[in-house]
């Protein structure tokens, strides 16, 4: 196919889109073309018949979940401004303003709807842009600051299913059963991988769209916790290719266990042009028995043979690129409480042996060292392994008890959310309430000290949350 | 932020451009759950400016969202490839939600022969043809909300439209053909 200028130049003026003077000029020419106006002709009935094809589509619209979100977010605003303390005695004000401008907001998008367009005058006139006259639209400097790295995008022709799409649902992958806990004295050891999915959030929240509560098998806790994004700080070390963020605090379902997060944290710094950092990425977690009787992975319980290579990469192709995360959340029973472990099941106990005679470092403050073997991505092709470790101390043993940060509370719901929606035989005092709860806390708290953060994620979650509650069982 | 948009102007915003953009962000994502949460982020975006920001985007807002959301729905699609490589397990998930091969052919015949032709086209000339005859945007709008030249967006409409006519005479010799 070849075209011509003036092709181009006709096309536009039968869509109305030729500026002055061209405009004129071509009008003169076209008393004497014949074949051009025949050709505008064309243009015009395909662009009709084009345009009438694409106005019977129409686009799906919001969910309540997403109108949730937003009336979440603007109530937020509005509470973050009035009373930026966060005193306690603010909570019932705040609340009743929530519901308020929360109700209102829904009640107002439902119903209004087409009348919205009349009643906002002024939002009418800046819409009408879209159907508007060009030079309304000034091209200036005010434009909106927007991405200038924009690459042409590879658009798909029909919807493409890819893995975040809904599987079959008589087929779900998650497992049935949770993590045992594993005692110490008999395995001090566990692993988890450095990347999981995030299909179990999404198929979470197409549950609550609908309705329904996802059934346990739709519900990944690791992938819930590692949709978000908790800004940890990359290592500062130039060698290191990650960093560990490490925190332990009261298990807040449990209050005799504890809650150890680790975050790990890939490098912002790109060894390669591909942005590779590390391959061949391995974790270890060793815990001390002197100072824990059992542990339990929460979540990341194993899946289907054929659908471990979706979810995780196997570890020999294991790849992680700049400024990764990961977060990874164990339930921790200390020592003190190991009378306890007879009355939980199930437990796996050795017949035939007694606890090991334990090291020298046993004997201090340290709950568990994480270890890292990964191969780095500026040695292509060596099999040579870079190894780091991070002890995790608990703070309570430096006196005191510490508050949690916001990120570790927002990890806690999220991990109980995902619990009582599995109906886990762990999850403890976990409800709905508390994990509203515990969301609401971390946002303001960290709304304190980091306003700028983008908070739109966290918030759904809440929403979710909400939804979640509305739509439980009765009680038995 | 301030009391006033909160109760008004998003409203208006909400329910004029939800459908619009939701339809744009699944053209560019393919799938509606990630798309709507493209779009919910887009209005989130357009709270979080402050005031003064907000009346400079008022003449251009339908630019500025469908830029916001473009660009997020881009970056969505680029994280979103680099966590699930093409692997084994995901084929066997991206095969079976498509329709028999068999039903495949009958629903082809159902869709207009008009969006067939559209369908056809390469991805750049169906997002300027879409964003010009489905959202009604001008050359200069599309410009500004792809990134494109405006005369590169004229010769992409100008190549799209001529490509589905030729496609449309084509299909139609065919159909005397068969007729006769």
């Amino acid at each position: 196919m070849t075209i011509k200028l003036k092709e181009i130049q006709l096309t536009a003026y039968a869509l109305g889109e030729l500026e002055e003077p061209e405009r004129s000029q071509l009008e003169a020419e076209l008393h004497h073309d014949t074949d051009a106006q025949a050709f505008i002709e064309e243009v015009r009935q395909t662009a009709g018949l084009v345009a009438d094809e694409l106005m019977k589509e129409s686009g799906p619209g919001l969910t309540d979940i997403h109108r949730l979100a937003i009336a979440n977010q603007l109530n937020n605003e509005i509470e973050f401004e009035t009373s930026p303390s966060g005193n306690s005695h603010n909570k019932f004000f705040r609340r009743k303003r929530f519901s308020l401008a929360a109700a209102t907001f829904a009640a107002t998008l439902f119903i209004v709807g087409g009348l919205a367009g009349i009643m906002f005058a002024t939002y009418q006139r800046a819409v009408d842009v879209l159907h508007g006259d060009d030079s309304k639209i000034a091209k200036t400097e005010d434009h909106p600051v927007i991405d200038t790295d924009i690459e042409y995008i590879v658009l798909p022709r029909r919807r493409i299913p890819v893995a975040i799409a809904p599987h079959n649902p008589t087929q779900p992958d998650g497992p049935l059963y949770d993590n045992p806990y594993v005692v110490v004295s008999n395995n001090p050891l566990s692993k988890f991988p450095i990347t999981v999915g995030t299909t179990s959030h999404i198929e979470v929240k197409r549950f609550l769209n609908r309705g329904e509560l996802p059934p346990r098998e739709f519900v990944r806790i690791e992938e819930l916790i590692n949709v978000f994004d908790y800004d940890y700080i990359a290592p500062e070390d130039e060698g290191a290719s990650f960093a560990a963020h490490t925190e332990v605090n009261q298990c807040p379902w449990n209050p005799n266990h504890r809650l150890a997060r680790i975050g790990l944290k890939g490098s912002d710094l790109a060894p390669l042009d591909d942005k590779v950092i590390a391959r061949n990425v391995k974790i270890q977690v060793e815990f001390n028995p002197a100072k824990v009787a059992a542990f339990r992975l929460i979540g990341f319980e194993n899946r289907p043979r054929a659908s471990v290579a979706g979810a995780y990469k196997s570890n020999e192709e294991n790849e992680v690129d700049t400024g990764h995360e990961m977060t990874a959340v164990y339930e921790i029973v200390p020592t003190d409480q190991a009378h306890m472990l007879e009355l939980m099941s199930p437990i796996d106990q050795l017949r035939y042996q007694t606890p090991n005679r334990l090291t020298k470092v046993a004997d201090s403050f340290e709950l568990m060292n994480v270890k890292l073997r990964y191969q780095p991505a500026d040695r292509p092709g060596s099999t040579e392994s870079a190894m780091l470790q991070f002890p995790v101390e608990d703070d309570e043993d430096f006196g005191g008890a510490p508050e949690a940060t916001p990120d570790f509370k927002f990890t806690a719901a999220v991990a109980s959310f995902g619990m009582i929606l599995r109906d886990s035989p762990f999850k403890g005092t976990s409800s709905f309430e508390g994990v509203m709860d515990m969301a609401e806390k971390s946002i303001r708290n960290s709304k304190a000290v980091n306003p700028k953060r983008d908070y739109s994620l966290r918030q759904e979650f809440q929403a979710m949350v909400e939804k979640a509650n509305s739509l439980k069982k009765p009680k038995r | 932020m301030s009391d006033t948009i909160a109760t008004t102007e998003i409203h208006a915003m909400v329910s004029r451009f939800e459908g619009p953009l939701t339809l744009y962000a699944t053209r560019i994502l393919g799938d509606v759950e990630l798309a709507r949460d493209v779009v919910q982020e887009t209005f989130l975006k357009w709270c979080h400016q402050p005031d003064e920001a907000r009346t400079r985007i008022e003449p251009h807002l339908a630019q500025w969202l469908y830029t916001v959301c473009r660009n997020s729905s881009l970056n969505i699609r680029r994280k979103e490839s680099r966590m699930y490589p093409l692997s084994d397990a995901k084929l066997q998930w991206s095969v079976s939600p498509e329709p028999h091969p068999d039903s495949a052919l009958e629903q082809q015949e159902d869709i207009s022969l008009v969006l067939q032709a559209l369908d056809g086209l390469p991805d750049n000339q169906q997002e300027v043809i879409r964003l010009k005859f489905q959202h009604g945007m001008s050359y200069r709008q599309i410009s500004s909300v792809t990134g494109l030249t405006t005369s590169y967006v004229g010769y992409l409409i100008h190549a799209g439209l001529k490509n589905i006519r030729e496609k449309l005479a084509i299909d139609q010799t065919n159909q005397k053909k068969t007729g006769s």
